[in-house]
Parts: structure tokens; sequence; C-alpha cells
């Protein structure tokens, strides 16, 4: 059982509402890109992002709803609700703020 | 945060409580949906399907282990371990069916007899008046004579005071009179009906539910405005609530009268002790058919006489905070409404007693409501309160006994699994729900008591004649609220206590069966206490029960067993003179034809009846220039038909009875009992001496008769003067028949009278002796009431007793086997188990029976023929509570005598 580090544990509610600011997806398509676009590099145990959807969920940040997936399967569609754009987009601030203020630290010449 | 996101989560959480089953399906789902998914994925990608499936779930990794962390992002762990709970309380509550019967009783009786009681007398004393502000009303009343307190005002003054008095922005007065109502069947109904000034219901702040109330127009000329307002209780039964009921006319008395409008529905008036159910204007009271004995020409002047006091008055203050200016401004008044009048003392007027300084006072319409004589009712009601107290005290003794008994018997279970590693707060946790599950049970049952409790209540009456009938009064939520909490709380802290004991209970010693001395203190000490509380019931019902003994067994001076009466009024009926000479005449012959009838006679008073009293004075004091309220003796005054004495069985001890000459002379001669003989004439010749009344109405006494009791049996006699029924006497009269058979007798005498004419309608048929009931009514709601709540003290300590004695025996099982195979004899072994109990029972009675000495000091005033101190009640009462101490040591000592030593000590 591969926990995910603690970086990502923290972040990884940042990461699923930004997947799901593209578009509404079901959890596996969201595990899938989550692997695609970080190329790997983020070990998530697919089965640890359904706490955290279901977490997202009962905190109003994103709701479900069920639907029919392209090849007619029936598949639970999270989205983002208002509450959770405004989150994101907090959230998104803060990271940005936060990397830069540490990219700028690490980046400083060694005497 | 939006409001939809807030719904949003809410509707989440309720699923996930209660569709579990479908919230679980659904992640089911979709786990099953991400793992073909990934399978899918990974067979396109070129794997084979096996290997697909197998790297799929070791990249998912443990599929229950998330199923776990998604459950408990649900938030609903508390709930389902509290489902749990629920569900194992009500499996062991079940297994121990009497101790959770006992305790549902237990809380039941409790809270049910508590709340019943507390809302008679939230209706009774505490209730405010449905009127607009209430506060600012005060009862306007007239102290005449320091013997004739709080009396109601005379029909001039209550004029001054309203047109006059600045501090009021109105006072109503109001008065009640009974009247014949013709119904619709074409019967006639005899109700209350109330003379009220045109202002009455402005003055209260009232709204007509349909037409309209009185105005002062309606009042302004006396008999010109037959207009009737109806109670809604009258409305409903005669007019089923129709509108059209208003302009019809209706017949009262003799005339007719147009009805106007409804009352509001709630209102009933502003004295408990009356209850009008139709209102008229204040000056069509003579014309209701008003008491007979107004002369004609009193009649006529009935609105100018300062002498019948007779309205009572009701005044709305401008401000609610100066009540003492007001009732000196209406004392002003008043002495200026004196002053234009020669000086009139209060005994010329006819009553007895000294003149009072500020004679009008003012007191909370609310306080005024409940009765005239408030301070009896209220010292009653608080006899009430605190039985029911003491009740609700031993009811939580009780169930935190039988808790402590049961904590006594699991507690090996509670430290078995608390050394399985249940912490604290889980068996806490386990044992509260039980508790209140209990409790819930309890306050439910609790409901259905005190609903089946203020139906019983019903039947009673309070000091001051308040019969609970006449008060529509339902389960007060706020009491029943109040009394639920206080028994959950009991279960609670009780229920609660063995978890705190249980978590100092090592397992060892549990198991080693050492403890069997724990907790026993408390339960010692709370046996105790329920046995002095209940023996403190016991005495005060068993001091009623003797009360109200002593009052049927009294001597009356007369016996009443064979005597029947109905009350007829000729006025109601409209006969007037010779008229009322014919329906006397005819009625007496054919009553006289019921067979077993021996005699009939007339009267205004049956001995028992309350009387209203008089001051008279010795005729040669009052000639004397020195004459003073001292030589006043204050009498009832009884007006009685010739045969009245022949017909009573009561003798004559000297001088004679009336002849058709006094008869035919009214107001000039007079019989008097023996207690007026020794008050008025103390040298003991009084036959042939005269006696004066108000100054000027002179009598000469012709007889004296033996004492009989009048007004109520627990009284001395009183002084009473006897004077002749002139022959059109019209006012309420009763029919006295004598018979072998007086039940059967009433019936005909009710059938003969009322065929003698439909008018007046015979009313209030009843046996003599039932009076005795009447007058002792209170002793008899008392003894009933206490009665029943000491038994079941006594019934529940019983309980606590045997509860205890069977958790000694079951844990000393050792101790007594060992014992017996010693030799120890049977008596040895009841002692053993018994005799600390005991000791608690003992000590918890002796402290009762000192309390209850203290305690029926409140007492005091309802008691008769008995002493508050009265051995034979004390003895008693502790005697109950001996007989049922043993009876509950009975099975469980039986069961420690014929223990199995070998089996007991196998035990271990």
């Amino acid at each position: 059982m591969s926990k995910p580090n603690d970086l990502v544990q923290g972040t990884l509610d940042v990461l699923v509402l930004k997947m799901l600011a593209l578009e509404p997806m079901n959890g596996w398509a969201i595990s899938h890109r989550l692997r695609e676009v970080s190329a790997d590099a983020l070990q998530v145990s697919h089965g640890s992002l359904y706490p955290a959807l279901h977490k997202l969920e009962h905190d109003g940040l994103i709701t479900a709803e069920w639907r029919s997936t392209d090849n007619n399967r029936r598949a639970k569609f999270y989205s983002l609700t208002r509450a959770g754009r405004s989150h994101l987009r907090s959230e998104t601030d803060d990271w940005v703020r936060l990397s830069r203020a540490i990219t700028a630290v690490l980046r400083l010449q060694e005497a | 945060m939006g409001i939809d996101r807030y719904w949003h989560v809410i509707r989440l959480r309720l699923r996930a409580l209660f569709r579990r089953r479908a919230v679980e399906r659904d992640l089911d789902d979709e786990m099953q949906y991400h793992m073909e998914s990934e399978i899918a994925f990974r067979v396109a990608r070129g794997e084979s399907p096996d290997a697909a499936r197998v790297n799929a779930l070791r990249d998912f990794g443990g599929v229950e282990f998330h199923k776990d962390s998604v459950r408990d992002v649900r938030g609903t762990r508390l709930v389902d371990s509290l489902a749990r709970d629920i569900r194992f309380a009500a499996r062991s509550l079940r297994r121990a069916p009497a101790f959770t019967l006992v305790v549902v009783l237990t809380l039941a009786l409790g809270i049910g007899a508590n709340s019943a009681v507390f809302s008679l007398i939230d209706a009774v004393l505490l209730h405010p008046l449905p009127v607009a502000r209430p506060n600012e009303l005060v009862a306007i009343t007239e102290t005449i004579t320091d013997q004739r307190p709080l009396q109601p005002l005379t029909y001039p003054d209550y004029r001054a005071f309203a047109e006059r008095a600045r501090s009021f922005s109105g006072i109503a007065a109001f008065t009640t009179q009974d009247v014949v109502v013709a119904t619709s069947t074409g019967e006639s109904e005899q109700m209350q009906a109330g003379a009220v000034s045109g202002n009455y219901f402005a003055v209260l702040g009232l709204h007509a539910q349909v037409g309209r109330l009185l105005t002062p127009n309606d009042d302004d000329t006396p008999g010109a405005h037959p207009v009737v307002v109806l109670s809604d209780a009258i409305w409903a039964r005669m007019f089923n609530r129709s509108a059209s009921a208003v302009g019809s006319t209706m017949r009262i008395g003799n005339n007719p009268y147009t009805i106007i409008g409804v009352a509001p529905r709630a209102f009933r008036g502003t004295l408990l002790t009356e209850s009008p159910r139709l209102w008229v204007p204040a000056t069509m009271l003579a014309d209701l058919g008003l008491a007979g004995f107004l002369s004609a020409s009193n009649r006529s002047r009935l609105f100018g006489l300062r002498h019948f006091h007779f309205w009572g008055a009701v005044g709305r203050l401008r401000d609610a905070h100066l009540p003492k200016n007001a009732a000196a401004e209406l004392n002003a008044i008043l002495a200026q409404e004196n002053a234009k009048l020669p000086a009139t003392s209060a005994a010329r007027m006819g009553y007895a007693g000294r003149d009072v300084r500020d004679p009008i006072r003012l007191m909370s319409v609310n306080d005024a409501a409940a009765s005239s004589d408030r301070e009896t009712l209220v010292r009653f009601v608080w006899i009430l309160v605190t039985v029911v107290i003491l009740t609700l005290l031993i009811a939580c003794f009780n169930v935190a006994n039988l808790f402590l008994v049961r904590a006594g018997e699991r507690s090996l279970e509670l430290s078995l699994r608390s050394s399985l590693g249940a912490s604290r707060a889980r068996i806490a946790q386990q044992l509260g729900v039980e508790s209140v599950l209990l409790g819930v049970a309890g306050a439910i049952a609790g409901v259905l008591v005190s609903r089946a409790g203020v139906s019983l209540l019903a039947s009673f009456t309070l000091p001051g004649r308040i019969k609970l009938a006449d008060i529509p009064f339902d389960v007060n939520t706020r009491v029943l609220a109040a009394t639920m909490a206080l028994g959950l709380l009991t279960a609670l802290i009780f229920g609660l206590w063995p978890a705190v004991q249980a978590s100092r209970i090592s397992l060892i010693g549990a198991l080693r069966d050492t403890q069997a001395r724990s907790g026993f203190d408390t339960r010692a000490l709370l046996l105790g206490g329920q046995v002095a509380l209940s023996i403190v019931l016991l005495v005060a019902a068993g001091l009623f029960v003797r009360t109200v003994q002593a009052a049927l067994q009294a001597d009356l001076g007369f016996d009443p067993s064979p005597l029947a009466a109905v009350r007829v009024n000729p006025a109601l009926g409209g006969y007037k003179g010779a008229q009322v000479r014919s329906y006397y005449t005819l009625a007496t012959e054919r009553a006289l034809q019921i067979p077993g009838v021996t005699g009939v006679a007339l009267a205004t008073h049956v001995p028992l009846a309350r009387v209203g009293s008089l001051p008279f004075v010795a005729g040669e004091k009052a000639a004397r220039s020195d004459a003073s309220t001292d030589d006043q003796v204050t009498a009832g005054w009884v007006y009685i038909s010739p045969n009245y004495f022949d017909v009573l069985h009561v003798p004559i001890l000297e001088g004679r009875s009336f002849t058709a000459d006094d008869t035919a002379r009214a107001l000039s001669t007079a019989i008097i009992n023996q207690a007026a003989a020794r008050a008025l004439f103390p040298d003991g010749h009084a036959v042939g001496r005269e006696m004066v009344h108000a100054g000027s109405m002179r009598f000469t006494i012709v007889g004296v008769v033996r004492d009989t009791k009048y007004a109520a049996v627990q009284d001395r006699h009183v002084p009473m003067i006897f004077t002749p029924i002139t022959p059109d006497f019209s006012d309420a009269v009763l029919f006295i028949v004598r018979s072998t058979k007086p039940q059967a007798a009433l019936q005909q005498l009710r059938r003969v009278v009322a065929a003698v004419s439909p008018h007046p309608p015979v009313l209030e048929p009843r046996l003599v002796v039932d009076q005795i009931d009447a007058v002792v009514e209170p002793q008899r709601f008392g003894a009933t009431l206490v009665g029943t709540y000491s038994l079941l003290a006594l019934l529940i300590a019983a309980i606590g007793i045997y509860g205890l004695v069977a958790y000694v025996v079951s844990k000393q099982q050792r101790e007594i086997g060992i014992r017996i195979a010693l030799g120890a004899r049977p008596a040895q072994v009841v002692e053993l188990v018994t005799s600390r109990i005991a000791l608690s029972v003992g000590g918890g009675a002796v402290l009762g029976l000192i309390g209850a000495a203290v305690a029926s000091r409140a007492m005091q005033g309802f008691l008769y023929g008995v002493t508050r101190t009265d051995g034979v009640t004390y003895a008693a009462a502790a005697a109950a509570m001996v007989v049922a101490a043993l009876a509950a040591c009975v099975i469980p000592a039986r069961r420690a005598v014929k223990m199995d030593p070998a089996r007991a000590m196998r035990l271990e």
C-alpha cells in the first residue's frame, strides 16, 4: 500500500479541484489525468483519491452526479461548486506565493 | 458561504444517516467503475487481462481501507455506535423486565401525578384571566366591618366611584343571580346569570365572537333593555354555534330577552367561584326574579339603597404602579358619600363588628378570582403541592435505588467489559443510553398518567366551594416538560453512577465478589429517606381519612338519613301572592301522598347547608344607651314552616313551636337554638324575651330548640335564629320530606312538585345526608389524593426493600452457605440478611414520624374530630410500613434460608 507523501497529501485537494475546474470528471478519469500531467511524479495510490473526493463533497466544494460515460457506463461525475471555485482560487494564490518564496530562498547564491 | 452550500451539505449528511444502504452501494459502484476503467485502460495499453487486474488492484491500494476512510468522512460514526447502544440497551432491559417495569412505572407515577396537580394549581391560582392587560385590573372591595372584610360594593357607591374616580380608566360592576332559562326543547334550566354594568366588557377589554357585547347604552334605565350576551358554552350547547342566534329571543325567568352577541370563548367571568352562562345589563337585575327578601318598595329602590353589598367591582388603573393612590381616592369618595347621609354605623345597617378606617381595598384581579377565602385555598393547595413533591422525591429515590441494585448485579459484567478494553466513556455512553431509554419510556407513560390524573381531579372540590369540574384545565405543557426533565435527569444521574463506580471496581475484586458492601450505604440511606417520606404521606392521609370519618359520625343533633329535599323558587317562575300560596299548599298535599312519607316541611335551609349570618342583640341590651358591638351575637337566620322541627325530629326544649298566628304576623316571633340562647341570654331564660336585629327589627322568642349542626360539620354549634315562612314567601325554598325510603321518596318528590306546575323548576334534589359529604369535600379530596399517593409510596418502598434484601442475599451467598453448613439456624440467617435493612427502615420510620408531627401543623385548619398528633394515625402509619417491609423481605429471606450450602460454596 503506497502512502502519498506528505506534500501530496496536503495538496491533493487542490490538485483535484484544479482538475475539476477544467471539466466535470469521474474518479478514475481524475486519477488518470493526474498521472498524465504530473508524469507519474506524484505517487498517489488511486484508492486514496476517494476519501479526498468524498471529503470535498461533504465540505460542499464539489458536487457529484451519476451520469453515463462515452461507453454507456454509469459513473459518478464530480464538478466544482461556486464555493469550490473560490476555494481553488485562494489556494492557488497561496501556493504561488509560497512556492515563489521557497524558490527565491533556494536560488540564493552560496557564498 | 452561500445558503445553497449548506443545503447541499445537509442533504448529503442526512442521506448518509438515513439511506445508509444506498450510500454504500454508490461507493461500491464508484470503486467498481474505477477498477473496470483501469483494467480496460491497461489492457488497451497491451497488458494481459490478468496482469492488468493485479496491477490495477496494486495501484488502488486496500479497497476496504479506502472505503473505511470514506465512511469516516461522512461523520456518522457517533450515530452508528449510538444506534448499536440503543439496540443493546433495549435488549438488556428486555432481559430485566421487572426492573424495567418498576422504573418506568415509578417515573410515570411521579411525573404524571406531579404534572396533574401542578396543572391544577396553575389553572386555579396562577393562570391569568383571559382579559386584556390583566395587570392593570384590580378588584375593588369594601371592608364593611372588621368581621366582614373584603365585601362587594353597594350600587350607589359603585356609581360614585365610576363617575368620579380619576385613577381609573373605567370601573365595572357585576353580580350573579340564578335564573331559569327556557330551552329550545321547552324545558327549563337553571343557570347563573351575570348582571353587569354596561362598561363591563369594555373595561375588561373583551370583544364579541359574534354580534356585540353590552355597552353603557344598554344599562341606562332600569328594566328598559332586555338584552343578553351568551357565554360560549351556552352558545355551543343551545345554538350549536350558529351566528343566527344573534337577534333571536330567549326566555329568562318570565321575560323575553334579545340575544345581542357571544362573549369570547375563554371568558367565564372574573371569579372562579362563579360561572355565569350569560350576561344582562345590571339595570335588568330586578327583572331576573331577584331574591324575594327585598320588599316591593325596596325592589323599586334597588339601585338607590346603600346597604345591599352585592356588586363586585373591577377597575382598570390608569397607572398600574399606583394602586395605593387609587385606593386613597376611592376612600375619599366613599367618605364624601357617607357625609351626605345621616351617620349610619355598620351595626345599624345590620352588620356585625366595628367600622374600620379606609374600608376600600384593592387587590389584583387574579388574586381575587381564586376565592373570597384565598388564604384557606392557598393553604390547602400547599398541602397538595407538598404531597406531590414528596411523591416525586420518593419516586426519584426509588429509581436511584433500583439503578444501584441493578448496578450491583452488573458489576461483574461492567468490570469484564472495562478489562476487555471498553473505555470508561464507552461504558458511560452505553449506561447513559439505557437510562435515557428508561427515562423516555417513563416520561411517555407519565403523560398518560397526568391525563388520567387531570380527569380524576375534575371530580373534586377545593375549599371555597371551587368545583374543579367548573374550571376548564388540562395538562399544562410547561409543567409536564419540567417534570419530564426532572424524571430524565434522575434516571440519567443514577443510571450513570454505576459507570463511575465500575471504573473504580477492579476486575479482580469484582470476580472475587468482595464488593458486596460497596454502594450499600448509599442504598440504605436512600431507602431510609424513602421510608421517612412515605410515613409522612401515610400520616397525612390518615389524618384526612379520620377527619372524613369523624365528620360522617359526628353528632349532628338530628338524624339526616330519612330526609330528602328539593329546592324551588316561585319568584323564578314569576309567581306572586296568592299563586305562591296555592303552589305551596298543592305541592305539600301531593308530597304527603308519596308512599312512606310521614312529613313535609318548608325551610330556606336544611341543617349542614351554608347559612348567611347576621347580628342580633338581646332586647334589654339594645335598649341601653351604652349598647356596643360586643353585645352582638352573630347568628344564622333560617325561615321555616311551623312543622319543621317535627319533620326533622329536633325537640323543642323550652317554650313552643310556631303557630299559624306566628306565620301570619311574619317577622315578630322567633325560635332560637341552645347556642343562641346561651349567647344572647347567659342567665338562662330565653322564652318570652326579646331580641333585636339592625336596631329596629324586634322578635319575641317563643321557643328554644336543641342545637343542630349548620354550615359545616367541623364547626361548633353556631347560634341559629328561626322565623316563620310567610304563606306567600317567594324566594328559594326547600321542600323537605321525611320518609322511610328517602331515595325513592326523592324521585317521587321531584315528580309531584314538578307536576304542580312546570314553573318554577324543581332544582337540586338531594338527600340531606349527602350534604355531610359536601361539607367535607376538600378533606375527602385530601384523603383520596394523599391516600392514593401514600399507598403508592408504600408499594414503592416495599419494592425498594425487596430489591435491597434480594441484593444482599445474592451478594452474600457464600457467607450464608458457610453459616448454614456450620449449623446456623434459619432465624440467624434471616437476621444476617435483614439486620442492616431493618436498621434503615426503622431509622427512616422514626424520622418519618417526627417529620409528620412537624408537617401536620400545615393541616391544622382542615382537621376535625382528630388532633394532628393523633396516636392511632401515627401508629397505623408505622404499622403499615412495618408490614410492608416484612412482606417485602419474605421472598428473598426464604431464598437465603433454603439455600443449599454445597451449591452456594461451589459458586466461586
